[in-house]
């Protein structure tokens, strides 16, 4: 595969951390085509940018492709070729702040079509497409050098090069499944060993446990670079923001007695004992509405999925009710603190199930140690300590691409369909692997195959 | 003197595409051999066709070539592999009656218009200011023409060896080639050092074929050619015997007797072909290999042991044949040997292959560094047709990797190079394989042979008459509804398939696993009349999934193959390259970015710098 190739790249522009917009780059021939399908206009219709001026910016709604969930409001600034950074069409999407909002615009992309930009790909990009100086080449040439061996060596250089080396070992098993398929496809004559079925659905499957291994990491890898994520889940008015603003000490969060007034959600990085964490509030409702509690649980069930923590708040001043238990079986099996706050009013109730409740008052300062010693027990420490941690979207774009070439493989093997379907699935899931390393060559395989069997007649 | 277009020196399978391309596309051509007895000898197995190999051979045939003429005209047995792994890796093989094949490209080589061939061993090559200018034999006399093409196969001072013992030789009973390679490397070629090599040949009177295994041709016998209505000449089958321990008792002892394995001989052998030798060292733990016994003709009781590559002294050849089973009385009729010989770096030649030094020299087949008649018969043919472009002031015709076998051939050869062995066609060298089948060759080819001049009319009118007629019935299999009703699900039970839950078209059926012309036409669509139509166009549908994945891929790389580099390029002169790729790019002379960046070394970065330098000086 060369590297560069006509397709379309997306990635977060903006760093990672805190602040007040995120924005999502997408750069490439399809880029409108891309983002047509993750944009809605306010009525809730596609938003087709086919033919949209160049630089005419536009508000609209961000939601997953093919009318899945909405995820944000946002502004749409799209730059036509030539006129852009990188010379091809490219449409910016300027979100709300923060990573999870980051993370679902970029997921939602490359479900849409995108491909995650490697590392200085715009750049490159940019000077594939004539936009930048030949007298930059030698600088930008280094840079590309840079950035691809950045590639491999991302925020911890140290654990990257595990990855690396795991990435190699399981290219190295998948080459040889290959050369056992390629000897049975290039030389039908040979004399073979049999049973070659059983052993590569047995073989396919381990190296897919291992991709798959290698890729769940991607969410723990995401909690090193950013933050463990710990959520603060509740119904509208329970303290939410003022539990955040009393854990980081400081006015972050616009509290109000007025149910929902949390602009969006927060996050705040707040070191915690030897943790970093990131303490976010959950979407605030801006309306009390049903219907837009409704898109608030929504947006809670998201939240909770990409945490390492969830901190529940109830009201202890007020009875518990059917909307706070409505959040509360969204929490699930993740780990979970148990609050109940406003501990300085007069308890309307003292216990619900089986869990530990801790008390809570921020207007009185209750309680926080306890809650941030409970909460630090509750993070998983194992993600911290293991020396395997894919941290790029790149890398596991790639992995994923793989993992599913694997399964695609083993399934043709178990449904005896041709050999020759299983032989290109298997060389999709080397190339994947491939674009993460950054080599390949056929060779490998046919040395493979000549130094495993003995064909030739 | 004499005159010519072209000249093409050699007449084996390389030489005689190039010669007949050359003339049927209307230039005047010469064609000298060393021997007029030995045009389209098979040096080595009697066999066409293969994996990879038989594809080639469709796609020669597909352009206009001879070769799939050639071997269903001569062949004595016919059979498809691969038959249940998938369409793509399907392929034809077929014995070929040696003589026969001989005597039919003699034929075909002599009557064919405009091309005259003489017997004359060249020696040397005109040239005058890097440009060749013809050539000269052995006896002084001289050919002229702007365009020579150089087939020498396997006789550029090639040395023959058996055990201790070794002589100059092309081939066993052929005179070397001693003068043209040391011209060549006096004009500035890299000329490197290639090894291979035959086995014994046995009389087939002393073979007891008793016990041994049978192994028939297919009936009805599937032919290469799609000009080819039917073979009509009976089959005779091969046999299948098996080497053993004592066998390998006999080979180990003899192994310091053995120049591979004494030092004498230094370059190395394919991989992918090995001396017998060569197994029982690399593979000590088998206890048996596979021989196969190959007949070389119907009028001769010379039988080819295919599997026995040997160069071990005649003694121990002798030894050897008689410990295995059906072999135990056999006699050698010619003894195994192997032998090395000059090959030119293909990395010297441009991808229609004229060289870059030498103007209007061609090199094609085995003096490129490849293996096999396929190999040389595809180099040939393009040699010649591009002979005859260059002639006529055009462009090369240059084959793409995602529409031919010829093009991954070429393309490797003069990207690549060919490393430490001899080059061989494998379909896993080619990552758009599920586009390139033996079946649709004709297809992906034809229109373009015909456009060239070489295919004739009536031939690629046949063809595009298939393609209409296979784009018809894909219309109307669209328009054949299918409903779920009880009776078509009683046939698809019959038949071991799951029954349907709604109603759909007979196309969309028929991409599914496990749906073929007879369950179509159980459901009341019948089969077409010509059975290649039928079976391409369901393959075609078969695979349309992964198809349209593959032709993806080839349209993303198509902005890489599509961006030319001028010829004058400096490479030296191009800042933020490493000296190794300079280097790399400059011994290449890519013509295209996408070739740039399959050259070994040639790193993204150095890629996305000449792609900024051509959007500077274009």
């Amino acid at each position: 595969m060369p590297a560069y190739v006509e397709d379309t790249i997306a990635a977060i522009a903006t760093g990672a951390g805190p602040g007040a917009i995120s924005i999502l780059r997408v750069s490439g021939v399809a880029a409108r085509v891309v983002v047509s399908r993750i944009l809605l206009r306010g009525n809730g219709e596609p938003l087709h940018l086919d033919d949209t001026d160049s630089h005419r910016v536009r508000r609209a709604q961000l939601a997953q492709p093919n009318g899945g969930r909405a995820i944000d409001e946002c502004v749409v600034l799209p730059m036509l070729q030539p006129r852009s950074y990188t010379g091809e069409d490219t449409i910016e999407i300027h979100c709300h702040g923060g990573s999870l909002i980051a993370q679902l615009a970029l997921r939602a992309a490359l479900a849409a079509g995108a491909r995650a930009a490697r590392p200085g790909e715009f750049t490159e990009r940019a000077f594939l497409n004539g936009k930048l100086d030949l007298c930059q080449a030698e600088a930008v040439a280094d840079m590309i050098e840079a950035t691809s061996e950045a590639a491999l060596d991302t925020a911890r250089k140290q654990l990257a090069g595990d990855l690396s080396a795991a990435v190699l070992a399981a290219r190295d098993r998948i080459l040889d499944a290959r050369a056992l398929v390629e000897a049975h496809l290039d030389f039908p004559e040979e004399d073979l060993p049999e049973g070659v079925e059983s052993e590569l659905s047995t073989g396919l499957g381990k190296i897919r446990t291992s991709i798959l291994s290698l890729a769940e990491t991607y969410e723990r890898g995401r909690a090193l670079r950013e933050g463990l994520r710990v959520v603060l889940v509740g119904k509208p008015n329970v303290g939410k923001s003022s539990v955040l603003n009393a854990l980081l000490g400081r006015e972050r969060a616009l509290v109000s007695e007025e149910a929902g007034t949390t602009r969006d959600y927060l996050e705040e990085p707040l070191a915690l004992g030897r943790h970093q964490i990131l303490l976010c509030d959950t979407a605030g409702v801006r309306d009390a509405e049903g219907s837009v509690e409704r898109a608030g649980v929504q947006r809670t069930r998201e939240q909770i999925e990409l945490a390492d923590v969830v901190v529940f708040l109830a009201d202890g001043s007020q009875p518990l009710d059917r909307r706070d238990k409505r959040f509360m079986v969204e929490v699930g099996d993740k780990p979970t603190v148990w609050v109940r706050s406003k501990s300085d009013l007069p308890a309307a109730w003292q216990r619900e199930g089986e869990t530990t409740w801790i008390d809570v008052s921020a207007r009185a300062k209750a309680g926080l140690e306890k809650l941030t010693e409970a909460i630090a027990q509750a993070l998983p420490t194992s993600s911290l300590e293991e020396g395997l941690v894919v941290t790029n979207a790149r890398h596991f774009e790639g992995l994923d691409r793989c993992r599913k070439s694997l399964e695609s493989a083993r399934r043709l093997v178990l449904e005896h369909q041709e050999l020759e379907l299983v032989a290109s699935e298997l060389q999709h899931a080397c190339s994947a692997l491939d674009e993460i390393v950054g080599r390949s060559d056929v060779e490998d395989v046919l040395d493979r195959v000549f130094s495993r069997f003995c064909v030739g007649k | 003197m004499s005159s010519f277009d072209i000249i093409v020196i050699g007449a084996g399978h390389a030489g005689i595409e190039a010669a007949l391309a050359g003339a049927r596309m209307g230039a005047s051509t010469l064609l000298l051999t060393q021997n007029l007895d030995h045009i389209g000898q098979m040096s080595c197995n009697p066999a066409i066709g293969g994996v990879g190999k038989g594809h080639l051979v469709r796609e020669i045939d597909a352009l206009g070539g001879e070769m799939g003429r050639a071997i269903d005209a001569t062949g004595i047995q016919f059979r498809t592999l691969n038959t249940r792994k998938g369409p793509a890796v399907r392929a034809t093989r077929a014995q070929a009656d040696k003589a026969q094949y001989r005597r039919y490209m003699k034929h075909v080589v002599e009557t064919t218009e405009r091309l005259a061939v003489r017997q004359g061993a060249v020696d040397r090559l005109l040239i005058e200011d890097d440009r060749v200018t013809g050539v000269e034999t052995e006896l002084g006399e001289a050919f002229l023409a702007q365009r020579v093409i150089v087939t020498t196969g396997t006789f550029l001072r090639g040395l023959m060896h058996i055990g201790a013992r070794n002589r100059p030789g092309g081939r066993a009973g052929d005179a070397a080639a001693m003068g043209l390679s040391p011209q060549l490397e006096s004009l500035g070629f890299r000329v490197g050092r290639l090894k291979t090599g035959t086995c014994p040949r046995l009389d087939a009177r002393t073979i007891d074929w008793g016990g041994l295994e049978v192994q028939p041709g297919d009936e009805p016998a599937p032919a290469f050619s799609f000009r080819t209505r039917e073979i009509r000449q009976p089959q005779i089958p091969c046999h299948i015997t098996w080497t053993g321990p004592a066998t390998h008792q006999i080979i180990r002892a003899g192994l310091d007797q053995s120049p591979i394995f004494s030092g004498k001989i230094k370059s190395r052998g394919p991989r992918y072909c090995p001396s017998i030798e060569d197994k029982i060292v690399r593979f000590a733990d088998r206890d048996r290999h596979q021989i196969f016994l190959e007949p070389e003709g119907r009028e001769t009781v010379e039988v080819y042991p295919n599997g026995l590559s040997t160069a071990l002294p005649l003694d121990v050849q002798y030894e050897m044949v008689r410990s295995i089973a059906g072999l135990e009385a056999a006699e050698i009729m010619r003894p195994g040997y192997a032998i090395e010989y000059d090959f030119v770096d293909p990395l010297e030649l441009h991808a229609s292959l004229q060289t870059k030094r030498i103007t209007g020299l061609f090199l094609a087949g085995q003096i490129n560094g490849t293996t096999g008649y396929e190999e040389a018969g595809a180099q040939g043919l393009m040699a010649g047709i591009n002979a005859v472009r260059d002639l006529e002031r055009r462009e090369p015709v240059l084959l793409k990797r995602s529409e031919s076998y010829i093009g991954v051939l070429i393309d490797d050869l003069v990207t690549r190079g060919v490393g430490g062995e001899p080059y061989r066609m494998f379909t896993s060298r080619a990552e758009h394989r599920l586009l390139l089948r033996e079946d649709n060759a004709d297809a992906r080819l034809s229109p373009l042979g015909h456009e060239i001049g070489l295919l004739d009319e009536a031939s690629a009118f046949h063809v595009k008459q298939r393609m209409e007629l296979a784009a018809t019935v894909e219309a109307q299999l669209k328009t054949h509804k299918v409903s779920a009703s009880r009776e078509t699900n009683r046939v698809l039970e019959e038949r071991g398939l799951p029954a349907l839950r709604q109603g759909t078209n007979a196309r969309e059926l028929m991409r599914r696993p496990g749906y073929d012309w007879e369950v179509l036409s159980a459901l009341g669509f019948p089969r077409p009349d010509d059975a290649r139509v039928a079976e391409s166009l369901r393959l075609d549908l078969r695979y349309e999934g992964y198809v349209g994945r593959q032709e993806e891929l080839v349209a993303r790389a198509a902005r890489l193959e599509e961006t030319l580099l001028p010829p004058q390029t400096d490479f030296a002169r191009i800042e933020g390259l490493s000296t190794e790729v300079r280097e790399r790019l400059d011994r290449v002379r890519p013509r295209t970015l996408g070739q740039a960046a399959r050259i070994p070394g040639v790193t993204p970065a150095a890629i996305g710098i000449l792609g900024v330098h051509l959007r500077r000086h274009g």
